[in-house]
């Protein structure tokens, strides 16, 4: 298929959406995540039965949280996604990086992001 | 449990306002297990304000702490060097353990982060219900364990009102009719002789109507 996604996004794997906490979302974008989209399996597919729906609710919970900070809570986005659905996930990532281009930077992001907790998950996730 | 839910954050954002250096201080005990006050809540909460103060500009310095008890004097020791570092204390426990903390630390501002609701239990996942009103006189072995003053909505004592539909009270449709609960449980444990006796109008003396309720036990005194 060789399909093509924009190369400004990182993958972080996770065993099921189910296994995201709010704090995990929070911990992003205060560490300067432009955008957080959760891809979980399909409704009524999942394999832990309904890890996606407890994610669903997590993602809606931390969105008002967010939006009561005073922040764009269209950055954190759920989408429920087969694992071979090539085109749909590159359009919803297009889709993802079109709204997060539209609302600008992190507002909280800091120069010194180096030292973030989301790039250090991100540093371990892809070590060989 | 005592059950409590959190303020919002434009609520915490007003109560702090004006102030920099916040200890959030969770509490390891009731609000834990309600999901409202413990370590994960003292994060979440943590890492809205921090992105409520960067978002305007109120530069808040916010440290994250969680106790096991915060009305309990032994422990309430453990958050004394984090108490002195910093100029307020956002507790996360219930009111009597914003109280505690308060009488402990005279010279700190300490504020309650969430509202206390009620003594209750987990119904179901996500789902607290009152069970107790702590009314200081209880009635629970006349009714087979079934609390007509939290359960039903008029707190009656000698029967239902006659306005439930099915099984559901009147006032609160989503909830069911206590006393409905009082008779089922009273016919399975084979006590519904009990329903004739008249009961007296409750004696509500020992609830909140006589001031601060104080127990004193000389045996434990020293």
């Amino acid at each position: 298929m060789r399909l093509q996604y924009p190369t400004n996004i990182r993958i972080i794997r996770t065993p099921c959406t189910g296994r995201l906490e709010v704090e995990y979302f929070m911990k992003a974008f205060e560490n300067g995540a432009d955008g957080v989209l959760v891809a979980g399996c399909e409704e009524g597919s999942c394999h832990f039965i309904e890890g996606n729906f407890m994610a669903k609710r997590r993602v809606n919970y931390t969105r008002r949280i967010l939006s009561e900070a005073g922040f764009e809570m269209e950055r954190l986005r759920m989408i429920n996604i087969g694992a071979a659905d090539a085109r749909p996930f590159v359009e919803h990532i297009k889709n993802m990086i079109e709204t997060i281009r539209n609302l600008g930077p992190n507002p909280l992001h800091e120069a010194d992001a180096s030292s973030s907790v989301l790039d250090a998950m991100i540093e371990q996730e892809t070590q060989p | 449990m005592i059950v409590a839910e959190r303020k919002t954050i434009p609520e915490l954002v007003d109560i702090l306002e004006g102030h920099k250096k916040i200890l959030v201080l969770g509490c390891g005990t009731c609000v834990t297990v309600c999901l409202a006050g413990g370590e994960r809540e003292v994060s979440i909460i943590s890492s809205a304000l921090r992105i409520a103060s960067r978002a305007k500009n109120l530069s808040f310095e916010i440290e994250e702490l969680t106790i096991e008890r915060q009305c309990d004097n032994v422990f309430i020791e453990e958050a004394a060097k984090a108490v002195e570092r910093n100029d307020v204390v956002l507790s996360l426990g219930c009111g009597a353990g914003v109280q505690a903390i308060a009488e402990r630390y005279l010279e700190k501002p300490v504020y309650a982060g969430l509202n206390t609701a009620f003594i209750g239990i987990l119904e179901e996942r996500g789902i607290w219900a009152e069970k107790c009103a702590a009314c200081g006189a209880c009635v629970l072995d006349q009714y087979g364990g079934i609390c007509p003053i939290t359960r039903c909505a008029k707190h009656m004592l000698n029967g239902p009102c006659g306005g439930s539909r099915e099984d559901r009270c009147e006032v609160r449709p989503d909830r069911p009719c206590g006393w409905q609960l009082i008779y089922q449980r009273l016919k399975g444990i084979g006590q519904l002789d009990r329903l004739k006796r008249i009961v007296p109008p409750k004696n509500w003396a020992p609830s909140l109507g006589g001031g601060c309720r104080v127990i004193v036990r000389e045996d434990h005194r020293i």
